[in-house]
C-alpha cells in the first residue's frame, strides 16, 4: 500500500515538474498555458495524496478551471503580437537564471533533508492519534470544557481532522479565520472591479 | 513519500517558476511562472500540515480539545488563502497585460521601459 502511494507520488511529481519545465521553455504561449493547466492538475493529485481533499478540489476549481481559462483568454486577446518580433532572452539571463534556480534547489533540498522534522506519528501519543483519525468522543471535563478522548468504538465519530478535513476547514473558516475570509472577499471584489476598469473600452476618446 | 520528498518537489517547482520569471520576456508567461511559484508554496504548506505536529499536540497533552485538533489544519488554511489571493493577482495582472497591449502593441516586458531614467 505504501509502495503504491510512493509510485503515484513520484508519477504526479514527475508530471508536475515536467509540465512546469514545458511552461518556461516552450516557445508557443498557448502551449505553455496548456502545460500550466497540466502542472496544476498534477499538483492537485499531490494534494489528494497528502490527505488534503478540499485543497485539491479548490485547486482544480480555481487553478485548472478558472485561472487557465483567463490565461487562455488573455493570450487570444494579445495573440497577434506575433512570435517573430519577440526579443530573445539574453544568454546571460538564461545562464544566470539557471544557476540561480539550481542553487535554490540545492539549498532548499539540503535544508529539507538535513532538518530533523518532527515525525507526526512518533510525536503523538495514542490518544491524540485516535482523535486526529476521528475515533473520539466529546466529554465535558471537571471545569466544563469539552475535551476529546479516544473512543474504542470506531463508529462513534468518523469526522477526523484528516479523514474528513472539509468539515473542520469549514468550521475554521467561519470561526477563527472569519476576518481573513471577509478581507479576502473584499480583495477579490476589488481585483475584479480593477480588472474591469483596466480593460474597459473607453467610450469617448 | 515523506516530508523531505514533498519539500524537494516543492523546491524544484519553485525554482522552475523562478527561472521562468527571470528569463522569459512575455508578460503572460511571466505571470504563469509566478503561478507556478504560488503552487510550490502550497505544496510545502500542505506537506507540513500533513507530516508535522503543532506544538499543542506534541508530546503527551493531558487533554485534546477541538482548538488543538484544528491547529493541525493551519497549512490547509494557508493554501486556500494563497489560492484565492493568486486568483485575484492573476485576474488583475492579465487585465494589466491586455491594457498595456492595447496602448503599446506589445506584451514584451523588456520593451516596457518608459520609467527607465
Amino acid at each position: 500500500m505504501d509502495g503504491t502511494i510512493d509510485v503515484v507520488f513520484w508519477i504526479m511529481s514527475a508530471g508536475a515538474i515536467g509540465a512546469a519545465l514545458l511552461v518556461v521553455t516552450v516557445k508557443d504561449v498557448f502551449r505553455a498555458a496548456l502545460a500550466l493547466a497540466g502542472s496544476f492538475l498534477a499538483v492537485a493529485g499531490i494534494f489528494f495524496l497528502l490527505q488534503a481533499e478540499f485543497v485539491a478540489v479548490a485547486q482544480i476549481l480555481v487553478y485548472v478551471g478558472a485561472i487557465s481559462i483567463i490565461v487562455a483568454f488573455a493570450i487570444l486577446l494579445t495573440r497577434d503580437m506575433g512570435q517573430g518580433n519577440q526579443t530573445q532572452s539574453s544568454r546571460f539571463l538564461v545562464v544566470g537564471g539557471g544557476v540561480m534556480a539550481a542553487l535554490f534547489v540545492l539549498v532548499a533540498g539540503f535544508v529539507a533533508y538535513d532538518t530533523a522534522w518532527s515525525d507526526r506519528d512518533a510525536a503523538l501519543n495514542d490518544n491524540t492519534i485516535a482523535v486526529l483519525n476521528g475515533q473520539y468522543e466529546e466529554v465535558t471535563d471537571a471545569s466544563g470544557d469539552i475535551i476529546l478522548i479516544a473512543s474504542t468504538d470506531t463508529d462513534v465519530a468518523m469526522n477526523g481532522v484528516f479523514s474528513d478535513s472539509t468539515g473542520w476547514l469549514g468550521g475554521l473558516l467561519v470561526r477563527d479565520y472569519v476576518l481573513a475570509l471577509q478581507v479576502l472577499g473584499v480583495l477579490l471584489l476589488a481585483s475584479i472591479i480593477g480588472s474591469i476598469a483596466l480593460v474597459r473600452e473607453q467610450a469617448t476618446k | 513519500m515523506n516530508l523531505e520528498n514533498v519539500l524537494l518537489v516543492s523546491a524544484i517547482i519553485f525554482a522552475i517558476g523562478l527561472y521562468g520569471a527571470m528569463t522569459r520576456r512575455n508578460a503572460i508567461i511571466l505571470l504563469m511562472s509566478i503561478e507556478l511559484m504560488f503552487n510550490a508554496v502550497n505544496i510545502a504548506a500542505v506537506g507540513f500540515s500533513r507530516y508535522t505536529v503543532p506544538t499543542a499536540l506534541a508530546g503527551d497533552p493531558v487533554s485534546v480539545t477541538t482548538d488543538m485538533v484544528q491547529s493541525a489544519l493551519s497549512g490547509h488554511i494557508f493554501a486556500l488563502f494563497i489560492i484565492a489571493a493568486a486568483a485575484a493577482e492573476v485576474a488583475l495582472g492579465l487585465a494589466l497585460v491586455i491594457a498595456i497591449y492595447r496602448q503599446r502593441e506589445t506584451a514584451d516586458v523588456s520593451e516596457l521601459d518608459t520609467l527607465r531614467g
